[in-house]
């Protein structure tokens, strides 16, 4: 199983400007809501499963997608299975397994949703380096103070998970164990195994403003930017692709109102 | 002219009665490349920070005098001009770090004074040049290893052009070999770019070669400035004596633990190599090797943390590759690196107890056995307060006794000196040296070549997850010369040069 995070490569996605595709994730997050065709939406989530596969061929054991996933297939059948309006489509004879056109529709369009904007978040978290994503979003105008509040937060994200792991493991080596629990015991094992993680987060957050302010930051209001990639025309061509999509889309659902 | 010049300089923490700093008066030209030691405690790192001006930055910070850097007063500027004038690196470069990449944390000081971006390019490219770091450029931090991350801890530091660079025990966490690597780059740099380079750090004999000029700190004052080659620490320890003291041997042919084939895996990548070893009742073992050796992994991996792909590992009549870590603490003690990691319990009295209590192993003869054994160590008055109100020192001797008060059979320990001076680190290998006399068995992850020379009975060497020398120390350090481990071995100034 591996973790759902940022996975360096040279896909399609990859090479596009964090920006292009944080405003892509947010469109198309409106856009499914807009368009209310189901197969339409089913379209949209097909081209999303072979931009994944295409980034991550594995992406069967990215921890958390076969949940996604299902869940995605479980809101088809459920429709299907409770949602009897319009026209009757198949009778096998028994009335909770009959299809309809309305259960059908309703079953596409909530799991055609749901599925499309699963994929597309995997698609941008597998992509883009979240420092990158601050680094650009500060450049549009994000005050740098807000900006590196993501950025170091991203450095001691796995810093943190490492020292939870010895924490627990220096837990087990003096006999503590959390096999046999109750609410009592819970709280206490909560408290041990907080207590040591917030007093090395807090010396760590001291060292790190130590380390900060030492290098001058916030002695300034403003503050410039390393050479960094920007966007090119990869992402005009692309942006140009998606609008066109998008509004084919629109076009079809619109005509079939 | 000089250009540090320090007057009649003391300071107080704030809540704290004693001075941590008093009239302290120095002198240092530019270029100098100076050392300051002195025992835990002894102030050397308030003097640090004091010269980078950290100190100057609460409301009413409790100090006398001047600290005057080419010029400038640092008790009276604001932290962001002082470290214009004197970069600060931490003890440990992790520690430091704000940003992912190499490129990102060298430009970070750079950007934070509005550098344009074609300069900041320029002056990444020449502090990685001056470090000798310009192939890690393009890496994440995170895939750095000890003594890279310090060269890019120093590069950050080198970009914003200081007078003087300031290094916290810029080694405490790397091997001998890295340690040696720093050390020369530090003196590299006095000489190319007139730099002033200032060393906390109580590991003198690695420096021996470059003949510091030395600082000496105790209580807070300064005892002696000199060349390193003259310095002759007054000393109540006698190691000559030490190394000859024999102990009565345990080794038999019942082994306690016998590791036969051991292959670990962690993520994929194969960590430990066909380790082969036996362990005898009362030996005293020191793992030693380069960082990132797989000396941790190995004692993890006997304590139960890893499941090891392939091998044998068996002891105490069990199966220790399908024991459960819960069903080994009776017999076997750990103690990891960082006292902060396991200290669990609101009372040093109930966190020396715990494990005891959670083997249901509690008596009256067990709490007379605690206030004993606090009562050794200085720390009995301090039963009934918070853990985490004791010093470092203090929780490491917590610790220590956390882990033995059940009496395991064997004891696993990870770096345990790391930020102890000399004095104190001999004073614990003679009490890990007693403990084996009556036929406990320690295993312990050390670096430090001198001290395993003078108390353990036997060194295990690993480089890149195999066994390298598996020998009595009596031969283990002269088959690593012979294998070109030079800086792994002990040296003979070593032995006069700790502070």
């Amino acid at each position: 199983m591996h973790k759902l995070s940022y996975q360096p490569g040279a896909s399609l996605a990859h090479q596009l400007y964090p920006l292009t595709k944080f405003a892509w994730l947010i469109i198309t997050t409106i856009m499914v809501f807009i368009i209310q065709e189901g197969y339409l939406l089913m379209v949209t989530a097909m081209l999303g499963a072979v931009l994944l596969v295409l980034i991550n061929p594995q992406i069967w054991h990215i921890r958390g997608f076969k949940l996604a996933f299902l869940t995605g297939m479980a809101l088809f059948f459920l429709y299907l299975l409770f949602e009897k309006s319009g026209q009757v489509l198949f009778n096998p004879g028994i009335e909770l397994l009959s299809i309809t056109s309305g259960g059908l529709a309703m079953g596409l369009r909530f799991s055609g949703r749901f599925i499309t904007i699963i994929f597309t978040s995997y698609i941008f978290i597998l992509t883009t380096d979240p420092s990158d994503l601050a680094y650009a979003l500060m450049r549009i105008g994000l005050p740098y103070r807000y900006g590196f509040m993501l950025v170091t937060a991203l450095r001691l994200a796995p810093v943190m998970e490492e020292e939870g792991q010895t924490i627990y493991r220096a837990q087990l080596a003096r006999g503590i164990r959390y096999d046999q629990v109750n609410l009592r015991r819970i709280l206490l094992l909560v408290q041990q195994f907080m207590t040591p993680l917030l007093i090395s987060a807090l010396r760590r957050a001291d060292k790190l403003v130590f380390s900060m302010e030492g290098r001058g930051f916030g002695a300034s209001p403003q503050r410039t930017f390393r050479k960094r990639p920007s966007a090119t025309n990869l992402d005009l061509l692309f942006s140009l692709a998606l609008t066109l999509f998008f509004a084919i889309l629109t076009f079809l659902s619109r005509g079939a109102i | 002219m000089s250009l540090i010049k320090i007057d009649d300089f003391s300071y107080i923490y704030p809540g704290e009665q004693t001075p941590a700093l008093l009239d302290i008066n120095m002198t240092v030209d530019q270029g100098e490349f100076i050392v300051i030691a002195g025992a835990s405690g002894s102030g050397k790192s308030t003097l640090g920070k004091a010269l980078a001006g950290f100190l100057f930055q609460d409301e009413k910070p409790q100090y006398t005098g001047k600290i005057l850097v080419n010029g400038t007063d640092l008790t009276q500027v604001p932290l962001f001009h002082a470290s214009r004038r004197v970069a600060y690196a931490q003890q440990n470069p992790e520690d430091q770090f704000c940003t992912l990449s190499v490129l990102d944390e060298i430009a970070f000081a750079l950007e934070n004074t509005c550098l344009q971006p074609d300069e900041i390019e320029q002056r990444i490219d020449q502090a990685l040049a001056v470090v000798k770091g310009l192939n890690l450029k393009d890496r994440l931090l995170a895939t750095l290893s000890g003594g890279e991350k310090q060269k890019v801890a120093i590069a950050s530091m080198l970009a914003l052009s200081p007078d003087v660079l300031i290094l916290d025990e810029p080694t405490s966490n790397l091997d001998p070999g890295a340690t040696q690597h720093v050390f020369e780059t530090l003196y590299s740099l006095r000489k190319q770019k007139d730099l002033t380079v200032i060393i906390i750090e109580h590991k003198l004999s690695q420096l021996m070669g470059l003949n510091p000029k030395l600082f000496v700190i105790d209580k807070g004052r300064i005892i002696s400035e000199t060349r390193l080659h003259e310095y002759l620490p007054q000393s109540d320890i006698n190691i000559t004596e030490m190394m000859l003291t024999q102990k009565q041997s345990y080794w038999s042919n019942h082994s306690l633990l016998d590791v036969s084939h051991l292959h670990v895996n962690i993520n994929g990548r194969e960590i430990l190599h066909e380790i082969n070893f036996n362990i005898y009742p009362g030996e005293f073992v020191a793992i030693m090797g380069p960082n990132g050796s797989g000396k941790s992994t190995l004692l993890q991996t006997l304590m139960g943390f890893h499941q090891p792909a392939h091998g044998n590992l068996l002891g105490f009549n069990n199966d220790l590759t399908k024991a459960k870590t819960s069903s080994l603490v009776k017999d076997i003690g750990f103690i990891f690196q960082n006292p902060d990691h396991q200290i669990f319990t609101q009372s040093v009295r109930d966190e020396a107890i715990l494990t005891v209590k959670n083997l249901n192993l509690i008596n009256d003869l067990m709490h007379e056995k605690v206030n004993e054994y606090m009562d050794e160590i200085g720390l009995y008055a301090r039963l009934d307060d918070h853990p985490q109100r004791l010093s470092f020192g203090e929780k490491r001797r917590l610790n220590l006794i956390a882990a033995i008060l059940h009496n395991p059979k064997l004891l696993l320990i990870d770096e345990f000196l790391i930020g102890q001076d000399m004095r104190n680190a001999h004073k614990w290998m003679r009490c890990l040296w007693e403990y084996t006399r009556d036929g406990h068995t320690i295993l312990m992850v050390n670096h430090h070549a001198m001290l395993t020379q003078a108390y353990c009975d036997r060194v295990i060497f690993l480089d890149a997850g195999s066994v390298i020398v598996d020998a009595p120390v009596s031969s283990a350090f002269t088959t690593l010369e012979a294998l070109g481990y030079r800086p792994f071995i002990p040296h003979k100034e070593e032995i006069l040069a700790y502070a």
